[in-house]
């Protein structure tokens, strides 16, 4: 079994630009667009807080169901994609949705819903893709 | 010319280390940002061909590169506003292909509706 130990990979003839091949083999992608740039699992049911996450700094409770997720590193841009999930974690959850808005290098906002009310919600899964500033 | 390494595992100066299979198993094979109401468009993407707007609140998603199996992983959400959202949506994907996926969101009622932010992540196995 081969072995690379290293802390930075980077692109030889671009900087930013790893190759990897598929799992198939037909085809190869660029390995900085594959990687999630940051991820959280939060709680906003009484204290907001973070229980993990890579690349994000903090979490700011506007009001009830609404937060904002402050990145540590700012993505490039404010078209980056964050697929989200939220639920109470048992059998009391409600229909449930995490809403993106206001997007921003540097942070975003969510809404959490139970059917149609703004509620706070123990479970908040978001992860981001896009490219990194 | 480009270099090219070969290996089963990475292993950082600290000791961390993680099989290649999970970096290459573990990277989205696709995402994008779509701007899902009026004449739709990409924002931002990889991996993405084309969408097509089907029908109110209704899309096709297009892979540049075809996944191995239809068994993939899509996840999802949708944003109603750009700036502040008291909207309560639902979204489900449906019709898996190796090329092609579609992507449906609505409001709480049931009924399709667009939505102004549409953020999708691919995982699995590319062809």
């Amino acid at each position: 079994m081969s072995e690379i130990i290293t802390d930075k990979l980077t692109g030889k003839t671009s900087a930013g630009d790893v190759t990897i091949t598929s799992e198939g083999g037909a085809v190869t992608m660029q390995l900085q667009q594959g990687v999630v740039k940051a991820w959280v699992n939060y709680t906003s049911i009484t204290t907001t807080s973070i229980r993990d996450s890579l690349n994000t700094t903090s979490l700011t409770d506007i009001s009830t169901g609404k937060t904002t997720v402050t990145f540590s590193n700012a993505m490039a841009n404010t078209s980056y994609s964050c697929p989200t999930a939220c639920s109470n974690g048992d059998a009391t959850s409600t229909a449930s949705n995490l809403d993106p808005h206001t997007f921003l290098a540097g942070s975003i906002n969510f809404n959490s819903f139970g059917n149609t009310t703004l509620i706070d919600r123990n479970f908040n899964l978001v992860s981001f893709l896009g490219d990194l500033a | 010319m480009a270099g090219k390494i070969i290996a089963d595992t990475i292993e950082t100066g600290a000791g961390a280390n993680v099989s290649t299979s999970y970096v290459v198993e573990g990277s989205a094979k696709a995402w994008l940002n779509l701007a899902g109401t009026g004449t739709i468009s990409v924002r931002d993407s990889n991996n993405i061909s084309s969408v097509s707007d089907d029908a109110t609140g209704n899309y096709t998603m297009s892979l540049t590169n075809s996944m191995n199996t239809v068994n993939y992983s899509v996840t999802t959400s949708c944003g109603r506003d750009a700036t502040n959202d008291y909207y309560f949506g639902f979204d489900q994907c449906n019709n898996y292909a190796t090329g092609s996926y579609s992507h449906q969101t609505g409001n709480g009622a049931g009924t399709s509706i667009d939505h102004y932010t549409i953020p999708d992540a691919i995982f699995g196995d590319l062809a």
